[in-house]
């Protein structure tokens, strides 16, 4: 899936620095999706919670990539979720699009902001709001 | 819902998932939940459509700014995909407070992954 185009100067099937390639890795990426997909479907959320954390530990994305990449797999994950709950019924869509008026005008700020944010302070960041939400879903 | 508080609501969670590389669903579904009253199906389903919404334009937003590993994309995705629409069945069978609880203790999980290693730049 990535031969090189006619005027790379790469030799043909070099492996890239970016991203994963060998197979190993490949095998663990399909297991971070499938484990990320059942908990997205399960819970109705995009996945990002988990595939964030999975990304940096398993599959050893940078930081920074990780949050942006997450987001990339999040559009398709939501995307095929969405008809399972719409032909059930489960969809408020006047309520989604209102929440989504503001929530497209807050992600582009947010991913500008991701950038001036310390690799170390993202990730300990990231792990005090999942523990927070964690313990006020299991509380509640 | 109050168009303010829907507003608000979508600006903070969209907020939060451009920085943290989320949807949003995280943060929504607990506030439509617990904020709005909605009962927990409802709020998966609104929150999934949002999310939908939002990571788009924060994935063209960060693939812009050079932040997003199209290889790793490719690897990752078509497996979520496929358990997302297993997991998505499977909820409609189980009831609102065991979500909850899934939903926290795999939260919980990965706060621990973060909290303990240190990150690479």
């Amino acid at each position: 899936m990535k031969g090189g185009s006619a005027g790379s100067e790469a030799p043909e099937g070099r492996r890239t620095d970016q991203g994963i390639g060998r197979p190993r890795e490949i095998g663990c990426g399909v297991l971070v999706g499938a484990l990320d997909g059942l908990f997205s479907g399960l819970t109705g959320v995009g996945g990002g919670a988990v595939l964030v954390p999975l990304l940096v530990t398993a599959l050893k994305v940078p930081q920074h990539h990780a949050h942006g990449t997450s987001l990339a797999i999040i559009v398709l994950i939501a995307a095929a979720g969405v008809p399972v709950y719409a032909t059930q019924g489960a969809v408020n869509w006047a309520l989604a699009a209102q929440l989504a008026m503001g929530s497209m005008v807050g992600v582009v700020l947010g991913a500008k902001l991701m950038l001036r944010v310390p690799a170390v302070v993202l990730r300990r960041g990231f792990g005090v709001f999942l523990l927070l939400i964690a313990v006020k879903m299991l509380a509640g | 819902m109050d168009i303010a508080l829907g507003l608000a609501l979508g600006l903070g969670t969209g907020l939060v998932g451009g920085l943290m590389g989320l949807g949003g669903g995280t943060l929504l579904v607990p506030a439509l939940v617990l904020l709005v009253g909605l009962d927990q199906h409802l709020a998966q389903g609104v929150s999934l459509a949002v999310v939908a919404i939002t990571s788009l334009v924060g994935a063209i937003t960060h693939h812009r700014q050079g932040t997003v590993r199209l290889q790793t994309v490719a690897w990752v995705a078509p497996g979520a995909v496929a358990c997302g629409f297993l997991g998505a069945s499977l909820a409609t069978g189980l009831d609102g407070a065991v979500l909850s609880k899934i939903f926290g203790a795999m939260l919980l999980v990965m706060s621990g992954l973060l909290l303990a290693g240190k990150p690479a730049e």
